[in-house]
């Protein structure tokens, strides 16, 4: 399977990944607000290193966040328009599903808290249990009140006191597009494509609406 | 700092010079501009982009929310807040990360976000001049500004 | 030559497909199509979020209603600016994934530019050179001599608000709703366009608007009068010195640049108060004025498409490196 990845959530840089079955390689490009115009450049050159076309791949892979919405929503409109011309697969990978599989493949086990920072003093907090990849919707915190309670806490992109940052690992990464069935979106219809979106943290006003409106049906 | 400075501004060009000379005492400033419509806060960011030394067409950005002048070096961020809808709005269009970037950043109708008035930034208020019932004197305006700390 | 537009600087996503310059083969707009179905019919409220959604299911619809395959499109026009940026990123990324991934050319297209040709479009018609256009909306008051499909001399813009801007915040202010163009254009309908004196802003003052100056009459008025208001009146007066300026400053405009058609455009083009003053302009010289037909007055991607097809050629440097640019200017790089 032949695969394809970029993650535009950090404002300063893109990470790109190139894999098959057996390998993978990863290369990080320097973009500030200049991703939209870099990203096609970016796909030539993870290619060249990866050795196949884009008509060749098989699976189109995009970093859905959270973090800085302007590269994601850049990198997910352009993927989600290749999987659906190419009529491909498309997968979905949050950076806290992609943390939990580092941490895991670390051999970090049992309860612990990851943490996104949001806004000017806030971060998104995740708990879970490893090795489990599963968690609950990210709650939002204050930065200061982060690392309080005795859990160990891991930052995405983020490092404070007693929060350790995380070195997000390409090979963790390679193990959920190759393997993975439930933790990250897979799709592989239009329909599917169309519902392969930014980790919106804020659900806008109108999902919150809906949510609220139909909450016993 | 942290006291209220004043300067009466008897026309447009005048607004202009006066934020062209703040520019060059709050380079990198976040600023809040505060002020009714056609207190002429968008004449205001015109002088202050001049003064950071950055030539453009600044523009309201009433219909982009953001506009973004492109100098050498740096850029500066000219927001306007009046038409958002939602609070989510401003997370999407970027401004919390344009904002720990630390490039200067003017915002119109700041007030929509009440989260802006805990950074660290410099309170401009333009009003009309009160007094004033002649219609050449109609263009005059008072400013007012003043540094205000990051509070916690 | 088929040609493919997308269009989101702004509220909502258009997708447009033309043959050639001047056939439309279908042009629709998100708000048009039942997609939301996640949201049992209530959109994303976030700008940005809207478009991202709505984008690739429009350019399956718009396929299938002009039955074309993507394999039939020659090229793709998208507007890169100028607009909301989080919007404007959505449409641009989406045309360059078809045109990298396709390899079609890509054209980028200035909004306010493709407003213009939309003058055209509406008639028919290939854009004729020289013209003097005026284009009204929201954001934008520019007044140009076009020379060529990408060239234009910028005769007078606005030193601060834009018309539309004026309109929807004066609406704002007597309660009336949003948008301000169309609620404004009701209430002054039967009303007196000479009770209130407004002053005609940079009058005779050459090539320039101001429309700052009458928010703040507009408000004046409204404290001095109270109870009293009488508010069709007003919205009458308003419209009216609205289009005497845009009169004043085409017929400088005419006096001084040969022109045989004035193309008008934008959102505020659609204000009859306006169209009528304009047409009288143009009939006093004897010449053509052209007007969008109310579908092309608003935002829309058939223009888009149409003004790409004509400014192909003027493309320059890798299109696939450009950026979306919130105030992008008419006729530059």
């Amino acid at each position: 399977m032949k695969y394809l990845f970029i993650d535009a959530s950090e404002s300063k840089m893109t990470y790109a990944q190139i894999g098959d079955d057996s390998s993978f390689q990863t290369r990080i490009f320097e973009t500030d607000r200049d991703f939209a115009s870099k990203i096609t450049a970016i796909c030539d050159e993870m290619l060249e290193v990866g050795g196949f076309t884009a008509h060749e791949a098989d699976v189109f892979v995009v970093g859905t966040g959270p973090g800085s919405l302007t590269g994601i929503r850049v990198a997910a409109s352009f993927f989600r328009t290749l999987a659906m011309v190419k009529s491909c697969e498309l997968v979905g990978v949050n950076l806290f599903v992609w943390a939990l599989k580092t941490l895991a493949q670390a051999g970090v086990t049992g309860q612990i808290k990851l943490v996104s920072p949001t806004l000017i003093d806030k971060a998104f907090e995740v708990e879970a249990t490893l090795p489990a990849l599963s968690f609950e919707p990210p709650k939002l915190v204050e930065r200061s009140d982060i690392g309080k309670d005795g859990v160990k806490t891991y930052g995405i992109n983020f490092s404070d006191g007693n929060v350790e940052k995380i070195e997000l690992s390409g090979q963790a990464l390679h193990d959920l597009i190759v393997n993975d069935k439930t933790n990250v979106e897979r799709a592989n219809d239009m329909a599917g494509i169309f519902k392969i979106l930014p980790f919106y943290v804020i659900p806008s006003q109108a999902e919150r609406n809906f949510k609220q409106n139909n909450k016993d049906r | 700092m942290g006291e209220k400075n004043f300067y009466r501004s008897i026309s447009p060009e005048a607004t202009v010079e006066f934020a062209k000379k703040l520019a060059t005492e709050y380079p990198k400033a976040l600023v809040l501009l505060h002020g009714t419509l056609g207190a002429g806060k968008t004449l205001f960011a015109k002088g202050f982009t001049c003064g950071l030394g950055i030539e453009a067409n600044v523009s309201s950005p009433s219909y982009t929310l953001m506009n973004e002048y492109r100098g050498n070096s740096a850029s500066v961020f000219h927001l306007d807040l009046y038409r958002l809808n939602c609070f989510e709005e401003v997370v999407d269009i970027g401004l919390f990360d344009i904002l720990e970037s630390g490039q200067p950043c003017l915002i119109e109708w700041a007030e929509r976000v009440e989260e802006l008035e805990k950074l660290a930034h410099l309170a401009v208020n333009i009003s009309q001049s009160e007094n004033d019932t002649t219609e050449e004197s109609f263009e005059s305006r008072d400013i007012t500004w003043e540094w205000k700390e990051a509070k916690k | 030559m088929i040609t493919l537009g997308v269009e989101s600087s702004c509220d909502d996503t258009s997708i447009a497909i033309i043959k050639d310059g001047t056939t439309i083969l279908t042009s629709m707009v998100s708000s048009q199509i039942e997609i939301h179905k996640r949201f049992g019919g209530v959109v994303p409220e976030v700008a940005s979020r809207k478009h991202l959604e709505a984008i690739l299911p429009l350019l399956n619809e718009a396929l299938g209603a002009a039955q074309i395959k993507l394999s039939d499109i020659d090229q793709i026009a998208v507007t890169s600016g100028p607009g909301l940026l989080g919007p404007l990123l959505i449409g641009l990324t989406t045309a360059k994934a078809l045109a990298w991934y396709l390899k079609k050319p890509l054209i980028p297209v200035n909004h306010i530019e493709a407003h213009l040709t939309a003058s055209f479009l509406a008639a028919s018609k290939k854009p004729e050179y020289p013209f003097i256009g005026l284009i009204v909306s929201g954001g934008h008051s520019n007044l140009v001599y076009a020379t060529g499909p990408r060239k234009f001399e910028c005769l007078a813009r606005t030193l601060d608000d834009a018309p539309g801007e004026l309109y929807d915040k004066i609406a704002r202010h007597l309660g009336l709703g949003y948008p301000g163009g169309p609620v404004i254009q009701k209430e002054g309908e039967n009303g007196d366009p000479h009770r209130y004196n407004l002053p005609i802003p940079m009058r005779k003052k050459g090539y320039v608007f101001s429309f700052s100056g009458l928010k703040t009459a507009v408000m004046r008025i409204t404290q001095q009068e109270g109870e009293n208001l009488n508010r069709a009146d007003l919205c009458a007066s308003l419209q009216y010195v609205v289009a005497e300026i845009f009169a004043e400053k085409i017929e400088m405009a005419l006096k001084d640049r040969p022109a045989k058609i004035i193309a008008m455009a934008g959102g505020v083009a659609a204000n009859k108060v306006l169209r009528e003053r304009i047409k009288k302009v143009a009939d006093k010289y004897k010449v053509e004025l052209l007007l969008p037909t109310i579908h092309l007055c608003t935002d829309n991607a058939a223009m888009v498409a149409a003004h790409g097809y004509y400014a192909a050629e003027t493309v320059s440097g890798n299109p696939l490196e450009v950026n979306a640019v919130a105030n992008w200017e008419m006729g530059e790089g």
